[in-house]
């Protein structure tokens, strides 16, 4: 497991992933961390500043901003990994498949995500929320529309360096299906770097859904989630311009820790490669 | 002659990419779940019985089958007549036309800003790598990657608009509204375009020519300069993409900005289900994608001496 | 060191002249040249022999002081009163070009592909001789032609020439500026039977008017080229001396290597030879 040491090497990466393990342990203990009900609305106590009552002071509505906070990093968090599950997914699968049958399946998938590819993401993205109108799920798939191709791609030429070992051959040869090739000696093998880009893109995952629902077009408003909490917070920016401060933040050290893990892990993954290969050529 | 022999070779691939864009684009309001005469009925407070839908439908049109109604469509598109905005009735090409503009000039601020920000902060560890203003540049970069744009928007907007009054609040009046936009917009871009400068760089230092520069003793200013447009040459169509990339990334900054230009036009849209003008920005768009992408290569292929010889053979 | 040499042209000072010269690895400290030390002195030129890998390049590089960051080196090269090891990077930098000079291994990658074979020469004067245009291009062309080459390659770009080309010209380049010592390195590896012919009477003509050091692990080119010779083994010199007296009587196996090697490949040429006489 020299991935888990190269990462524990690093102190920096060792507090990221603390962070984020701290940051997924409160949003699963939200009900019973949150001090108050994120909806609850008070309008007597709207924009309160902070108190031994409520920590982070309360909203336009009265809402506490911790437990709404808390509340969000379920949504956010909960949201922004479905959505890189489901890509993640979308992607691999039929790229992992061309990648292993080569020839002319491999070569129409390339051509579909260049094309794709061509055109940036937030064009897509954009696109196809504004045909299937606002929404978390619309939101979400707009970004697996967007993003499928890159991994596809990806994927696809990772699973053509493996199907072209002996290992891969030999199954062939004794008349393995195609199902057991990838469950047996492709899947394990793509395992680490799936785990990377994952790591890798949550982040950017996080920044794109919750822009989208900054602007009203994915997580609808009485809902907690940080974007949605900012395009709140920026309706009352000149009331109480302090109420953008703990979302953003929030995004901001998430994605950072994101960031950094993702960056770590690609470079140990990279590195401890790059030892294999001098092994087999000393 | 050059030129021409460039563009020959180019052009035909791109028909192919600019056909798929328009089938996609008019695809996208095909394939949407809402029928789009009912939207456009709703919109107007008309109450949508059949007889009504069904006159609608003709009016518009959407009675034909699929290819003739593509082909219908893609004629008046080349005529530029991209149809009538579904709210308020103007011809979507004129508020395309009206919105172009700040956009461009949006994207063209924040390209610059992102480019000179990007090459500072890719020079320290390019020259001094480990020191401090390079690590400093690092981490800048690092939390400039995870800044989510709407909050620094928020910030920028809450300090130096608000709090100390230098800029414009929003909107577009004077060349002092561009800035916060413009930062905003270029900020979150800058640390890709850092690390491919100092890669590109560090590159083109390792060259046996800048070895061959110095064994002859020319001053580090000379030598630097050629490292550097030598760089510049190797990611001329990153560079050079990044206009339109910015263009198709400006949606989030302009709406927090109120800045008029094509993304708040199309979000505006989006909401009010204005298919119209939702495919037009899609169309737009993407031809301008593929458009800048050609005049990107032939301009690197024109700087470069070695593409140059070839175009021309 | 030389004893010989330094008989021979003793009351001269050196031109150029390296002090147990050695090259580590900053990281960890690994040698790859250790305790080299050689004296040129004008009207003089050295061969410096070894098979690849054994330093020869490094040691050119230590010479004008060049060496790649991740590398370190001691000792001392004096030349011109200073030492390039450790002197100053703007003192250094004015000894090279003008007082030594460094011919390239690869010529095919040493010129920048975004400009003319002229570009690089006006710069260069410019900057190294103070040369305006007029002159500068009146100079370029006349050492072009001592290279054999003609005027109009000035405006060429470097993808339009062959290597052969590209070495006259970097010969040229290199030769324009005027320095007192010339560092070539393998100046003829690369290059066809006819161009090595050409090159070798071209750097034969240099010795007398300039120190020429010239690398290479083709004995052929050192016998031609070298009075003295020193050879290198796995970044120390193992044997050196004039150079009849070291090819005549070898006395490290590494040099007696290098000779049987080099009379192994000619054998069969000499065979054919002998055979059609």
């Amino acid at each position: 497991m020299s991935l888990r040491q190269a990462l524990l090497r690093d102190g920096l990466a060792v507090c990221s992933l603390l962070f984020l393990l701290l940051v997924l342990l409160a949003a699963l203990l939200a009900p019973w961390l949150a001090p108050q009900d994120p909806l609850a609305p008070d309008v007597q106590n709207k924009f309160a500043v902070w108190s031994a009552e409520h920590w982070l002071g309360t909203d336009h509505l009265g809402r506490d901003v911790f437990s709404r906070l808390l509340y969000g990093a379920r949504c956010t968090l909960g949201f922004a990994l479905l959505t890189t599950v489901f890509t993640l997914l979308a992607g691999i699968l039929p790229g992992l498949l061309a990648g292993v049958l080569c020839g002319r399946t491999e070569t129409l998938l390339l051509r579909l995500c260049d094309i794709l590819l061509s055109f940036p993401a937030e064009v897509l993205i954009l696109a196809v929320t504004g045909m299937l109108g606002a929404g978390p799920e619309k939101a979400a798939l707009a970004c697996l529309l967007a993003k499928w191709p890159w991994y596809a791609r990806m994927m696809c030429g990772i699973a053509r360096q493996y199907a072209d070992t002996n290992a891969v051959r030999f199954a062939r040869v004794m008349g393995h299906g195609l199902p057991h090739i990838l469950r047996r000696h492709i899947l394990p093998r793509v395992a680490g770097e799936t785990i990377v880009l994952a790591t890798l893109h949550t982040g950017s995952f996080i920044l794109t859904l919750s822009a989208l629902s900054f602007l009203g077009l994915g997580v609808q408003p009485p809902a907690p989630e940080w974007g949605a909490m900012l395009g709140e917070a920026r309706n009352a920016l000149l009331r109480a311009p302090w109420l953008m401060l703990p979302p953003g933040a929030a995004i901001l050290l998430v994605v950072a820790a994101c960031n950094y893990l993702g960056d770590c892990l690609h470079d140990a993954l990279e590195g401890r490669c790059g030892d294999e290969g001098k092994a087999v050529f000393s | 002659m050059k030129l021409r022999t460039t563009l020959l070779h180019r052009l035909p691939g791109i028909v192919p990419l600019l056909f798929l864009t328009s089938v996609l684009s008019f695809g996208l309001v095909q394939l949407s779940p809402s029928d789009p005469a009912e939207v456009a009925l709703r919109l107007n407070d008309i109450t949508p019985t059949p007889e009504v839908i069904a006159e609608t439908r003709a009016r518009l049109g959407l009675d034909q089958p699929l290819p003739i109604r593509y082909f219908r469509w893609l004629d008046a598109v080349l005529h530029g007549d991209l149809g009538t905005s579904y709210v308020n009735g103007k011809s979507v090409a004129a508020e395309l036309r009206q919105a172009l503009p700040p956009t461009v000039m949006l994207a063209a601020t924040a390209t610059v800003i992102m480019l000179a920000g990007g090459l500072l902060t890719a020079l320290p560890g390019v020259f001094r790598p480990g020191s401090r203003t390079d690590r400093l540049a690092r981490l800048f970069l690092f939390f400039a990657s995870a800044m989510p744009s709407f909050w620094l928007g928020l910030l920028l907007l809450q300090f130096l608009a608000v709090t100390l009054d230098l800029f414009p609040i929003g909107g577009m009046n004077g060349p002092a509204s561009l800035a916060l936009p413009a930062l905003t917009l270029a900020l979150p871009h800058m640390p890709a375009y850092a690390r491919l400068l100092r890669a590109a760089m560090l590159r083109t230092a390792r060259e046996n020519f800048v070895l061959h520069d110095r064994a002859r003793g020319l001053s580090p200013r000379t030598v630097m300069k050629h490292i550097f447009r030598n760089s510049l040459q190797s990611c001329l169509t990153a560079l050079g993409m990044s206009l339109p990339r910015l263009m198709a990334g400006a949606f989030v900054v302009e709406n927090i900005f109120a800045w008029p230009g094509l993304g708040r036009l199309c979000v505006t849209a989006i909401f009010n289900r204005d298919f119209p003008v939702i495919q037009a920005y899609v169309l737009l768009m993407a031809g301008m994608f593929i458009v800048c992408n050609l005049c990107v290569d032939i301009c690197a292929a024109l700087l470069d001496p070695r593409q140059r010889e070839e175009a021309a053979q | 060191m030389m004893d010989d040499t330094s008989q021979k042209t003793a009351g001269a000072a050196p031109l150029l002249e390296a002090r147990r010269v050695g090259v580590r690895v900053r990281a960890t400290g690994e040698p790859l040249v250790a305790d080299v030390s050689l004296t040129l002195y004008r009207g003089r030129s050295l061969g410096i022999v070894g098979d690849s890998g054994s330093g020869k390049t490094l040691l050119c590089r230590s010479l004008l002081g060049l060496l790649p960051s991740s590398l370190t080196a001691e000792g001392q090269v004096l030349f011109d009163g200073a030492d390039m090891l450790h002197a100053e990077a703007a003192e250094a930098r004015h000894r090279r070009g003008t007082g030594l000079g460094l011919l390239l291994q690869q010529a095919m990658t040493a010129f920048d592909p975004l400009r003319t074979i002229e570009a690089h020469f006006l710069e260069s004067l410019r900057e190294k001789c103070g040369l305006a245009a007029a002159g500068a291009r009146r100079k370029a062309e006349a050492y072009l032609n001592r290279t054999g080459l003609a005027a109009d390659v000035l405006h060429a770009w470097p993808h339009q020439l062959s290597g052969g080309m590209l070495q006259r010209c970097m010969i040229a380049l290199t030769l324009s500026l005027e320095p007192s010592v010339i560092v070539a390195d393998e100046p003829t590896t690369a290059q066809d039977a006819c161009h090595q012919f050409r090159i070798v009477r071209l750097l034969a003509g240099l010795r007398q008017e300039r120190a020429l050091l010239i690398v290479s692990h083709d004995l052929a080119v050192v016998q031609a080229l070298a009075d003295d010779l020193l050879i290198l083994h796995e970044g120390r010199c193992v044997e050196s001396g004039p150079t009849a007296a070291v090819l005549a009587a070898p006395q490290h196996a590494c040099t007696r290597r290098l000779l049987e090697a080099r009379q192994a490949l000619s054998r069969p040429f000499l065979q054919l030879r002998g055979g059609r006489a």
